[in-house]
């Protein structure tokens, strides 16, 4: 069954303000397994020329899991099935400077678009503006996933149905 | 932004130094982020429900792939932060083996274009050992 073409435009925005922390930082810099002193300590921030510590770039493209909660992909009205597998084909970030030590995030999350590319799958845009709790733009987000619909698998066995009939 | 690279020392088609990373099964397992609660998906740990979508493993998160290949180009400027814009087009799901070594990315990059403002763009691609490309991905970057 295709995506609802009727949640296009719509927006949600996050619900919590998330905490750039010391922690958050750390953690972010061990999962992606990039050891540059730049994430860690505030010295070699400072010799780039940023106040604090920076997030890793490609961090900004995990938020939306977080701050969002992957929305809307668990909305009803969206007319994803449960077992529907979802790719990421591509992603496209702007950044106007770099996440860091300190900041206070919220997230604007947009449905720009759902092309349906053949008769079992549309590929959804989804549109994300990150900016500070008073309103500044730091970067933004854009995802483009490849959804395959259910309609030839049960999501329960996690077997093809054609293969059970 | 401090960038290593000089604007005025890069020309058209000069290659940025090439880089091998490689991901294993618990690096993978450690990016869905228990305290951030980012990224549990199915695919990205559970064999079995990934071979049940047609996957052949357990696969990488999008985002994981991208912070790797980024490495290539945060090698080259020195500075993360330089980067301000990039676009990574994903050609294939990219599976982790439980293997000593997991997934592989051979990366390669070149200069495409200098724009003004001390901008250029560089293009790279990460391949597997095989020579299968995995990833391709284009970046805006301030140097000095």
């Amino acid at each position: 069954m295709p995506l609802n073409r009727a949640v296009i435009g719509r927006s949600t925005k996050s619900e919590a303000v998330l905490m750039v922390t010391e922690d958050t930082l750390r953690d972010a810099a061990a999962q992606f397994e990039e050891p540059l002193a730049a994430y860690r300590d505030a010295e070699a921030a400072r010799a780039l020329g940023y106040p604090e510590p920076i997030a890793p770039p490609a961090f900004a493209s995990r938020l939306w899991f977080r701050m969002v909660w992957a929305w809307p992909m668990y909305e009803p009205d969206l007319g994803r099935e449960p077992g529907a597998n979802l790719l990421l084909a591509d992603l496209h970030t702007v950044s106007h400077r770099p996440i860091r030590l300190g900041d206070r995030l919220t997230m604007t999350s947009t449905v720009a678009d759902i092309t349906e590319i053949s008769r079992q799958r549309d590929i959804i845009h989804i549109q994300n503006e990150i900016a500070t709790e008073d309103g500044e733009p730091v970067c933004s987000t854009g995802y483009k996933f490849v959804i395959s619909h259910a309609d030839t698998f049960d999501p329960a066995a996690g077997t093809k149905k054609e293969a059970l009939a | 932004m401090n960038a290593k690279v000089r604007y005025e020392d890069v020309s058209v088609g000069q290659e940025l130094p090439g880089k091998e990373v490689s991901v294993d099964r618990l690096a993978l397992l450690l990016f869905g982020g228990q305290t951030m609660r980012l990224d549990f998906a199915a695919t990205h740990w559970s064999e079995r429900i990934s071979r049940s979508v047609g996957l052949p493993d357990v696969i990488m998160h999008g985002p994981f792939t991208l912070g790797k290949v980024l490495e290539i180009v945060n090698g080259w400027t020195g500075d993360p932060g330089a980067l301000l814009e990039h676009r990574i087009r994903l050609a294939r799901p990219v599976p982790v083996p439980d293997d000593e070594t997991g997934a592989v990315f051979r990366l390669t990059g070149t200069v495409e274009e200098k724009l003004s403002g001390n901008r250029v763009r560089v293009g790279v691609s990460a391949a597997s050992p095989e020579g299968q490309v995995l990833a391709t991905l284009q970046a805006t970057v301030q140097l000095v």
